[in-house]
């Protein structure tokens, strides 16, 4: 049953992904990020698997509402972020809106579920082969030397456990829809292996490309991508574009796809969520939210907004299925005396 | 059901506005109505800093004709947006893929540029940089055009690759090449402020194949007496007594250029360049500890021998004829 049941564990690893290329970029040394990958992991793991199990009996509209808006916090960061890679690329040629337009337009089709999944398997695809291309493209400017020999103290390791224990909106994601059809067996657990051994990945090839530089590079990814041998990232940078607007557009129709889940009620219709004029509002509104964050100091807000409205949520939630699951036991237990 | 074709028509509508929006918004300024930027130059001047931006002669039909702007000012930075102030257009820093800096800059001023220029040539490819000595800042505007042509080609003839994402790779110290006509010197500069500059082409040359940014050797040697062009690489091994650096040279062309010269066996003139390498080794060595830094990364295979903080090794350097 993939064409009713599509799983969207493609969409989530995308989503995961464009995160760490366009948002973690330089954050830690490779050899702390290997020494704290294991137990980075097992703590995304396990902070998911207990939202998942308490969201499903704690889950009220208040906490709906919540986590609708920190996926729209998040989606809108992404958006703002793509605009900075643009502007980087083309300065002075686009604008927020036309970004936004560019981003929402696909998402007109992909509103869909199982159009949503095949999108977002060929992204996906797309996106690993582009990294594979990056490592070749690079290769004879890759220096085993350039990696750092005594960085592993204890700041070191602290900020590399902090990325890897970064909790993200997507990883909470599988808990929305509880059929493992559309997420396939220990979701959350694979979802923090690859994206941990993804962001792991880029940080070693940014450390032998710049070595003690690093840290103060900026923008690092595209940068690095530029330099390499290969001319297709400086030529076909266009080509770049389309793949990064695809990989934000999978993601803006996912959190659009989990939003109307979390506020459509149970009469929603699976494969086609939104009607036409309802995305054509939903699209208007998210633009006129990114225009407004544009004005505001948002990207700088956003860094430590998202983190504590997922943090709030998992507590929240951790605290509300507690209650409701010792209510449910007192309950229960009186009745059986 | 017509309401609902109403409500179809209106969606239809506002999407068809939306992207006639998104085509005229995303026009941006056409490419011929913009300055193109091929390279920057900073020189210092009257106490403080001279910017010369090199254009593309967008009226001629020559690849190579060139005009410039200048701009003066306190700080790097003012000089720069002295000269952009001054051009017709808005400049673009797409292709642009050279920056010329003064030699005798100290550290805080080389790190100040270099920022500067990653900011403000936010869309170029690698931009590759040199340090120039004794140019008279009053002659740049007319001579930028020239000496551009001139690093293009001394790129192309030495493999030379100093970019400026690749500068501070090991900490605390810069390792850059300097252009004064050909071959090629090199700068090593520290945090500090401690400067060792290599005129001598087979301390240039070797410096540079030991940082990693160049894979040539294309030189005179023995006073002039030999020259010798050769693809360079080097491999670090480490045993614990020693760090054994192999400079493995191949298809290597060797030539005795005087007459008088001692002999023209390949042997001897191996030999001979063999003792100028390990001569321009020993002084390399010698102020890379002076320094105290590390710019031919040599402690990175004694560190993964012995660990971290342990006395360092000696180094010696073996030549291999592939």
């Amino acid at each position: 049953m993939k064409e009713n049941n599509p799983s969207l564990f493609g969409a989530l690893l995308l989503s995961l992904f464009v995160r760490s290329l366009l948002q973690v970029q330089a954050a830690f040394w490779t050899r702390s990020g290997l020494l704290t990958l294991l137990p980075g992991i097992l703590f995304q793991a396990a902070v998911g698997c207990l939202f998942a199990r308490c969201w499903r009996v704690g889950s009220c509209l208040p906490l709906k509402v919540l986590f609708v808006w920190v996926l729209a916090i998040s989606a809108a960061q992404d958006v703002l972020n793509l605009w900075g890679l643009y502007t980087e690329a083309y300065p002075d040629a686009v604008s927020l809106f036309g970004i936004c337009l560019t981003v929402a337009v696909p998402v007109l089709y992909l509103r869909r579920a199982s159009a949503l999944a095949q999108t977002a398997n060929v992204v996906l695809g797309l996106l690993l082969a582009a990294c594979a291309l990056l490592w070749i493209s690079l290769a004879d400017r890759l220096a085993v030397t350039n990696l750092q020999t005594d960085v592993a103290d204890a700041a070191s390791m602290g900020r590399a456990l902090a990325a890897h224990c970064t909790i993200y909106p997507e990883l909470l994601l599988p808990a929305l829809w509880p059929d493992s059809d559309k997420r396939g067996h220990n979701a959350v657990l694979r979802l923090a292996v690859f994206s941990g051994l993804f962001q792991t990945g880029m940080h070693l090839l940014l450390e032998l490309f710049f070595g003690a530089a690093m840290p103060r590079a900026w923008n690092p990814v595209h940068r690095m991508a530029r330099c390499g041998s290969l001319s297709i990232f400086d030529r076909l940078e266009w080509l770049q574009l389309i793949v990064w607007t695809m990989a934000v557009a999978v993601k803006l129709a996912l959190c659009l796809y989990a939003g109307t889940r979390l506020l459509g009620g149970k009469g929603v219709n699976e494969n086609n969520m939104n009607g036409l004029p309802a995305f054509t509002g939903i699209a208007a509104g998210f633009e006129l939210f990114c225009l407004l964050l544009e004005q505001s100091d948002f990207t700088a807000a956003a860094e430590w907004l998202v983190p504590l409205g997922v943090w709030a949520l998992v507590t929240l939630t951790a605290v509300t299925g507690g209650i409701r699951c010792l209510a449910k036991r007192l309950f229960f237990g009186r009745r059986a005396h | 059901m017509s309401g609902k074709k109403t409500v179809f028509r209106a969606a239809g509508a506002l999407m068809a506005l939306l992207f006639s929006l998104l085509l005229s918004g995303c026009g941006g300024k056409p490419l011929v109505e913009r300055e193109i930027v091929r390279a920057m130059f900073f020189l210092p001047h009257a106490g403080g800093c001279q910017a010369v931006l090199l254009l593309q002669d967008q009226e001629s039909e020559k690849p190579t004709a060139y005009t410039t702007a200048s701009g003066t000012g306190k700080t790097a930075a003012r000089a720069l947006a002295d000269a952009v102030q001054g051009l017709p257009g808005t400049p673009f820093y797409g292709v642009m893929d050279l920056a010329v800096m003064p030699a005798d800059s100290n550290w805080e001023q080389l790190q100040a540029m270099v920022d500067l220029i990653r900011d403000t040539a936010q869309p170029s490819p690698e931009v590759s940089l040199y340090l120039i000595e004794d140019a008279d800042a009053a002659l740049l505007p007319d001579q930028a055009g020239q000496m551009y042509d001139a690093i293009q080609q001394c790129e192309k003839r030495y493999h030379l690759q100093c970019g400026l994402e690749t500068l501070g790779q090991q900490e605390g110290c810069a390792a850059i090449p300097v252009y004064g006509g050909l071959p090629y010197g090199f700068t090593l500069q520290t945090s500090d402020d401690t400067r060792r500059q290599y005129q001598e082409p087979v301390d240039a040359q070797l410096a540079a194949v030991l940082c990693g940014q160049t894979d040539r050797l294309d030189m005179m040697f023995g006073d002039g007496a030999y020259s010798c062009q050769a693809a360079a690489r080097t491999i670090c091994q480490a045993d614990p007594e020693r760090l054994n650096v192999r400079l493995i040279l191949s298809d290597t062309r060797l030539a005795a250029l005087h007459e008088e010269s001692e002999s023209s066996e390949t042997e001897a003139i191996s030999a001979a360049l063999t003792y100028a390498l390990q001569q321009a080794f020993a002084r390399l060595c010698a102020d890379a500890e002076n320094m105290q830094v590390d710019p031919y990364r040599f402690r990175f295979g004694e560190t993964g021998l012995l660990g971290s903080g342990a006395p360092p090794l000696p180094v010696t350097l073996q030549v291999e004829f592939a």
